[in-house]
């Protein structure tokens, strides 16, 4: 009798925090929306290989093609129509191969972007820097241009729109354009040059989460 | 009636498994945007609470017989309560973004919404929501063999493929045992033993990797079948994390501080012949509690 006054109350304080929803050791299972962030790279190579005092170089990127928006909303598992937002969230720059002249560097340089068939001007997107280029760098966060960025999150907007309405999308393509003196001058530059745009990708998930 | 028993027991550690895994499977995605410091604060709580949990519900009694043969099968579900402070932490900026200021951005505990980070030159972050959640439960199935010179074995064991690519596998391996040291002190009013657990838990291999070591000193002293049991010991967690980054693919790894604190249980055992129920409160690296069913011997 003693002992079942003991030890009843002990049985139904265990049934009583294993029997509750939610409670700490037996969590409900709810369906939550979760806002995630993916991310995703373009990069766009220079050459300076022959170039001498000038460093002055046109390449053009097709950004749907190096930001393939739609796997990496498939790897993510976000439904291309819960995408909230597609920017701009960076840009870097790295020598990829180095110039054999110890002092070599690029001074006073921009970067310009263009859109053909949307811009008709180039718009400053990295403004001057000056970087030594005699060894292989990791990336630096380059200065960047509002209006450069502008344009480049306009572009990635449209890459949304034709991804969720499954079109094609016109005007791809982005034309950079480097221009920097290359010091020393009067000795032919050998070198290469890169940068790399990150993006930010803000979209919804629906995930069944313990608590 | 032990096979019957091992099915139950099965089920419900799947059933443990099942709730943590759609949300482990979206884990990797969320800490793929994020730079190894931003994955370090983002995981922030996690240390803290496994090691709450899984260094707890270990031992629970001070009884440990000179010499026989007994063995138990049963199930551990231990769970803790986060701080609100847990909630958020303070991204560093990564390479290539510059932010014109600091935000509060939600950690894996957090609101499940996103916070979006304004940079210089127009530039635009966003730092992924968390699961939004106050608990957090384990649940593991525990093995324990004895007595040879007041000494009994204690393993806890589960590896379950969910079968969901994103995710793998949950492992869990631990070992440990626990000696009589009341059977040095005959005049002892209370059953006491020392013991120790290591413990191993991985989720999908390397994306969350721990060590958890545990030792304590357990008194428990009979009253027909309830056995009240106060513990006092000590913890040691390590965790690390290694993931790709979105984007380049690139394997990020993260390593996180030690946890070493003290830990304090207090508990009662219903020990019927074959069933054996018990529950406690732990008051350790995160405050939690724990209950368990074990049948055998």
């Amino acid at each position: 009798m003693r002992l079942n006054r003991i030890w009843l109350p002990g049985v139904l304080v265990v049934a009583a925090s294993l029997a509750g929803n939610g409670c700490i050791l037996l969590p409900e299972i709810k369906e939550k929306i979760v806002q995630l962030a993916v991310g995703g790279t373009t990069t766009a190579n220079f050459d300076a290989a022959g170039m001498i005092n000038a460093f002055d170089q046109t390449t053009s990127v097709d950004i749907s093609a190096e930001v393939n928006l739609a796997k990496i909303l498939d790897d993510a598992g976000i439904d291309v129509s819960k995408v909230k937002d597609i920017k701009v969230s960076g840009i870097s720059y790295r020598v990829s191969r180095p110039d054999p002249d110890a002092s070599r560097e690029i001074q006073g340089g921009t970067v310009t972007v263009q859109r053909p068939g949307v811009t008709s001007s180039e718009i400053q997107v990295i403004s001057s820097f000056t970087e030594t280029v005699n060894s292989v760098t990791t990336y630096k966060t380059a200065p960047v241009s509002a209006a450069g960025v502008t344009l480049m999150n306009g572009l990635l907007a449209d890459m949304l729109t034709s991804v969720q309405n499954g079109t094609p999308l016109a005007n791809p393509t982005i034309v950079y354009h480097i221009t920097g003196i290359s010091a020393p001058t009067g000795v032919t530059s050998n070198f290469a040059w890169e940068i790399k745009v990150n993006v930010s990708v803000l979209g919804e998930v629906t995930v069944s989460v313990p608590e | 009636m032990i096979r019957n028993l091992i099915w139950a027991i099965a089920v419900m550690v799947l059933i443990a498994a099942g709730l943590v895994a759609p949300a482990a499977a979206q884990l990797q995605d969320n800490l793929g945007a994020l730079s190894g410091n931003n994955a370090k604060g983002y995981l922030g709580p996690l240390p803290k609470a496994l090691s709450g949990t899984l260094n707890s519900g270990i031992f629970n009694t001070g009884r440990v017989p000179k010499s026989g043969v007994g063995f138990t099968v049963g199930v551990r579900v231990m769970g803790v309560a986060f701080d609100d402070g847990d909630r958020t932490y303070t991204p560093t900026d990564p390479a290539g973004f510059v932010g014109t200021g600091s935000v509060q951005a939600s950690t894996i505990i957090g609101d499940t919404q996103a916070v979006t980070q304004a940079g210089v030159g127009g530039t635009t972050l966003f730092h992924p929501g968390g699961f939004d959640i106050g608990e957090f439960a384990v649940a593991v199935p525990e093995l324990t063999i004895g007595s040879v010179a007041g000494t009994r074995a204690v393993v806890r064991w589960i590896s379950v493929d969910v079968g969901d690519a994103d995710f793998g596998k949950l492992e869990l391996f631990g070992i440990g045992a626990q000696h009589s040291i009341s059977q040095y002190f005959e005049a002892l009013p209370l059953d006491l033993a020392a013991g120790v657990f290591y413990q191993k838990f991985k989720i999908s291999d390397k994306l969350v990797d721990t060590k958890a070591l545990h030792f304590d000193v357990t008194g428990s002293k009979s009253f027909g079948p309830l056995q009240p049991y106060v513990a006092v010991g000590f913890d040691n967690f390590e965790m690390s994390s290694e993931y790709d980054a979105a984007g380049t693919g690139q394997k990020i790894s993260v390593d996180f501080d030690t946890e070493s604190n003290m830990h304090l249980t207090v508990g009662g055992l219903l020990n019927f012949p074959v069933v054996k129920i018990h529950g406690e409160v732990n008051v350790a690296a995160v405050n939690g509690a724990a209950v368990g069913i074990s049948f055998g011997l």
